[in-house]
């Protein structure tokens, strides 16, 4: 199959699973805990929803909030389309480097936290301060983290990383501390449990709604659709290291193209009941109390690639 | 004419504008002699601009100026590597002096022009000189007039704390002129007049010890000078006293100037160093980055952020610089010039970005007449086109893709990745340190630049003053955007900006697994890639947001703030918002809290007024340099008590003298 045609079928199968992916996550949930909860097709119709409502925003802003929900959502969009989620070897493979994914991350980050500072609110300022903590402060471990795989593997890119997913990870179970590190740093940047609650009432413990809290309409729209993406790329992404069966790939046939939305659809189910699982099992950590947390991080990814440099040494 | 030819005559007409500004900045009373002046500052760098890049792109060979009998007979002479950095000078130079036009004008009550004009003239023409000397004490000749300009640009302003600021600068810059003076009188055999070319061959007939020790010398001036830790202290200082197109040379150039000095002695007579030194260096540059980045996070003043963001930065310089010299006595050549290549990307990369921001912070102050972050805000609806401009100089200072410094810090990290295949510890153990260290320095600078745009451009603004600050004159706000567009230029562009460089650019390719990495093809066309993936996804952002069905009815409104109107008390203040990095990292900190409450009617203690105020614990001053002051006023006064004013005590001693005399001599 062609390069560019993977990239385009992965980007189009991600967008449009991530809000079903929400979906689960909230029906699981809401099931754990012994409430009916809200239909699992409920995030399409409130996407549908605000794009068509009228859009109020604050005086207070500038250029700067009426650029984000555009930064935001590409930022997600990028890294939906060069990493493996639904193919390996599309055209925009080689951009899954290491670094560049981390600076494209990083880089949504940024002008989430711009936009929620710009509201002039101090539920924004607050929602910032964490949010660019919380980047900031999961770097090292990022970094780390991912060397471990590069290590491993032989690539820097998160592409050729998936060449050790499945029984790779198995004739080098020195990488499994670093699978858990990217596993608490998913959790980290998509603001879920124990780092932030992604569905609080009080807008004190928030981080990420309280950067959008300003937002509305097809704005609110975008920024929630790019957190969407971001936690189906996670997902797949961890689900794909595990268990690399049924991506697509330049040589499987044009027939393949039909399973590919219901293997990814499945391997996103999984990925939001065991989600849903953790988050109703764990208590939100205080803010405070996340240093220990980063820095945990950091140490399972430093153990997987101190253990794998030795493993290279014997 | 050939390019050699153009070149040469690019290069001397650069320094003799540069003089014909200084003379004609000493008449700065009248405005025809501000106007010639300014017109030499900016037709300087152009002409500068024009030769060195013509140097660099046709590849000229080394290329000599002529010789002059005030500069001791040596000849100036350009090469790859004084080109590099002569075009760096001259694109900071000349968008300093183009904004410093309009700047140098408005503000002639704070900065005096007869003393700021041909002073910044000469620091110009002086680091100009630096670059182009190939004798020892031209460059020494060269290298005092530049500190000693800039030490009277600092105190241009004439007040109390910047005169504090230029005398801490003095007195390490002249440290620094001292140990090079000596070091290079030891590598000249006693002769201060060698040029470069005989001191390669002079230093080999030192003995070893000798060598040592006029390396650790002129390493320590040309470190001092950078502001790496622990003799930075000066710098955090100085930088943001002195006026802002001035304090964009300084950080944009003048540091580089003093790595330049570094490259230029290390390869001239050390080329080769011993791997130790590469650690040595290595650590100190990390640990000089990782401490300044997070006092850029607790600065409060705009450019006093920047000049701790600047002695974060050449810590990644020495980080770079240590690294590439481990890798290459390790015997990894390849790995070494990546390493290389990444620095030399930085170094340019930084003097891009460092020299906007700092003129950018220029622009807001003369709007806003305050760089205090608390007293700012919302310039981003009161400049919006300065916003544009500075907003993409802190992207690239945070080294986002797709500016210049992201793909430096890409190159950097890939080599560090690719040397965890070595199986050499020495490397390795580096490389991890490099990783772990580089990583916590990005986050971070994320956050210092994150945190300076914001609280200077977003949000409502906090004071009278802020809330009454225009746009700045398109004169003061060109210089920054062009600055802006070359910061981001110098990433996308950069598979062909190689031909810039003395060294070939490169990414490695991402492959680890090869054992020895080969110098496969350069995956430096990725950045261009990437900002062409960036700029598409965008689009395809601007789609959905413009699907079919959705509105484009708006409505302004306030912020939501519990049903109460909003105003700027209410907002996340600078101090609050990195409040966070300072809790998490509060033993490096050690910044002293001291609350106080006194309630508003005695009989009720419950309601209040609470008063919070942070002191920083001493800092490096503190805890470094007033302790080595205080032991060597202790040994004096210690020394004093010989002067007792007892002569038989004084006859006794010159007895003594005498025969300790005798008893050598014989």
């Amino acid at each position: 199959m062609n390069p560019a045609l993977l990239t385009t079928v992965q980007v189009v199968v991600v967008v449009t699973f991530a809000p079903l992916a929400t979906g689960v996550v909230r029906r699981v949930k809401a099931f754990l805990q012994g409430r009916h909860g809200p239909p699992v097709l409920l995030p399409y119709w409130t996407l549908l929803t605000l794009m068509r409502k009228e859009m109020v925003l604050s005086t207070s802003t500038s250029w700067v909030f009426r650029a984000a929900p555009y930064v935001v959502l590409a930022t997600a969009l990028l890294s939906a389309a060069v990493l493996p989620l639904v193919a390996r070897g599309g055209i925009a493979a080689p951009l899954s480097h290491m670094v560049v994914v981390a600076g494209i991350w990083m880089l949504g980050a940024v002008f989430l936290v711009l936009a929620g500072l710009d509201s002039a609110g101090a539920f924004g300022g607050m929602g910032s301060s964490r949010e660019m903590t919380i980047s900031a402060f999961l770097e090292p471990a990022l970094i780390v983290t991912l060397a471990s795989f590069a290590l491993a593997s032989g690539s820097s890119t998160v592409d050729g990383m998936l060449a050790i997913g499945g029984r790779g990870l198995l004739s080098r179970p020195w990488v499994l501390p670093a699978l858990a590190s990217l596993g608490l740093i998913a959790l980290g940047e998509n603001a879920r449990y124990p780092v932030d609650n992604p569905a609080t009432h009080l807008e004190l413990t928030m981080v990420h709604e309280a950067m959008v809290l300003e937002y509305s309409g097809p704005y609110l729209a975008l920024m929630e659709l790019a957190s969407m993406v971001k936690l189906a790329v996670f997902a797949l992404l961890l689900v794909n290291i595990v268990l690399p069966a049924g991506l697509l790939t330049t040589a499987t046939g044009i027939v393949a193209l039909a399973a590919a939305p219901l293997v990814t659809a499945v391997k996103l189910g999984a990925a939001m009941v065991l989600l849903a699982l953790v988050e109703s099992s764990m208590a939100k950590l205080r803010f405070y109390g996340l240093p220990e947390y980063f820095f945990g991080s950091l140490f399972l990814g430093l153990t997987s690639l101190a253990l794998g440099l030795f493993a290279g040494w014997l | 004419m050939t390019a050699a030819g153009l070149a040469s005559v690019g290069l001397v007409a650069a320094a003799l504008f540069s003089a014909i500004a200084a003379l004609a900045g000493l008449a700065g009373r009248s405005r025809a002699a501000r106007r010639l002046h300014h017109a030499a500052m900016i037709a300087g760098p152009v002409a500068g601009l024009g030769g060195s890049f013509v140097f660099l792109a046709w590849r000229v060979a080394p290329l000599s100026l002529g010789a002059s009998p005030l500069l001791f007979h040596a000849p100036l002479v350009v090469d790859r590597l004084s080109a590099f950095f002569l075009l760096l000078l001259h694109a900071v130079s000349l968008m300093a002096s183009w904004f410093g036009a309009k700047y140098t004008e408005d503000e002639q009550d704070t900065y005096p022009p007869r003393l700021v004009l041909p002073l910044t003239a000469v620091f110009v023409l002086s680091m100009q000189g630096v670059l182009l000397s190939s004798g020892v004490a031209s460059f020494l000749l060269f290298w005092e007039a530049m500190s000693l300009s800039a030490f009277f640009l600092v105190m241009a302003d004439g007040e109390e704390d910047s005169r504090k600021a230029a005398l801490l600068y003095l007195a390490i810059a002249q440290f620094g002129a001292g140990a090079l003076i000596v070091g290079s009188g030891i590598l000249g055999a006693g002769s201060l007049f060698a040029t470069f070319d005989t001191l390669a061959t002079s230093v080999g007939l030192l003995s070893p010890g000798a060598s040592t020790l006029a390396a650790v010398l002129v390493v320590f001036a040309f470190a001092s000078k950078a502001g790496l830790a622990p003799f930075h202290a000066w710098l955090p200082e100085a930088h943001p006293r002195a006026p802002s197109h001035v304090s964009a040379l300084m950080s944009g150039a003048m540091l580089k100037v003093a790595i330049y000095g570094l490259l230029r002695f290390t390869s001239v007579c050390w080329p080769d160093l011993p791997a130790a030194w590469g650690t040595s260096l290595l650590a100190l540059g990390l640990a000089t980055a990782m401490v300044a980045v997070i006092y850029a996070n607790i600065a409060r003043e705009i450019k006093r952020i920047l000049a701790w963001s600047s002695v974060e930065n050449i810590g990644l310089v020495f980080t770079m610089f240590g690294f590439q010299l481990l890798l290459r006595r390790e015997g990894w050549p390849v790995l070494a010039d990546a390493a290389q290549a990444a620095m030399f990307m930085h170094l340019l990369a930084h003097a891009l970005f460092k020299s906007g921001l700092f003129l950018g912070a220029g622009a807001v102050m003369h709007g806003a007449h305050t760089g205090k972050l608390e007293m700012l805000g919302g310039q981003a609806n009161r400049m919006p086109r300065l916003s544009v401009a500075v907003l993409g100089l802190c992207l690239a200072g945070a080294a986002l893709p797709p500016f210049g410094s992201f793909v430096a810090e890409w190159m950097l990290l890939q080599a560090a990745l690719t040397s965890l295949g070595t199986r050499n510890a020495h490397v390795v153990i580096a490389s991890v340190a490099v990783l772990v260290g580089m990583a916590f320095v990005a986050g971070l600078a994320v956050f210092a630049m994150v945190r300076l745009f914001s609280f200077v451009f977003l949000a409502e603004p906090r004071s009278a003053q802020a809330r009454a600050a225009v746009e700045p004159a398109g004169s003061l706000g060109r210089p920054i955007a062009g600055l802006a567009a070359a910061g981001l230029a110098l990433g996308v562009l950069s598979p062909w900006m190689s031909p810039l460089f003395p060294v070939k650019l490169e990414v490695l390719g991402p492959s680890l697994s090869a054992g020895p990495p080969s110098s496969g093809p350069s995956g430096l066309w990725l950045a261009p890639a990437l900002a062409a993936a960036l700029a598409a996804a965008l689009c395809l952002a601007w789609l959905i947001r413009r699907s079919p069905g959705s509105t484009l009815r708006t409505r302004r409104s306030h912020t939501w703030d519990c049903g109460q109107p909003i105003d700027a008390t209410m907002e996340y203040t600078a101090t609050g918002f990195s409040a966070p990095v300072r809790f998490f990292l509060r033993d490096i900190v050690r910044a002293e809290k001291h609350l106080v409450f006194r309630p508003v009617v005695p009989s009720n203690p419950w309601i209040r007024h609470g008063q919070m105020e942070f002191r920083k614990a001493g800092g490096i001053l503190g805890r470094l340099y007033f302790p080595v002051a205080r032991l060597i006023e202790d040994v004096g006064g210690w020394l004093k008590q010989l002067q007792n004013g007892v002569i038989q005590f004084y006859i006794a001693l010159i007895l003594a003298t005498l025969l300790l005399t005798l008893w050598v001599a014989l």
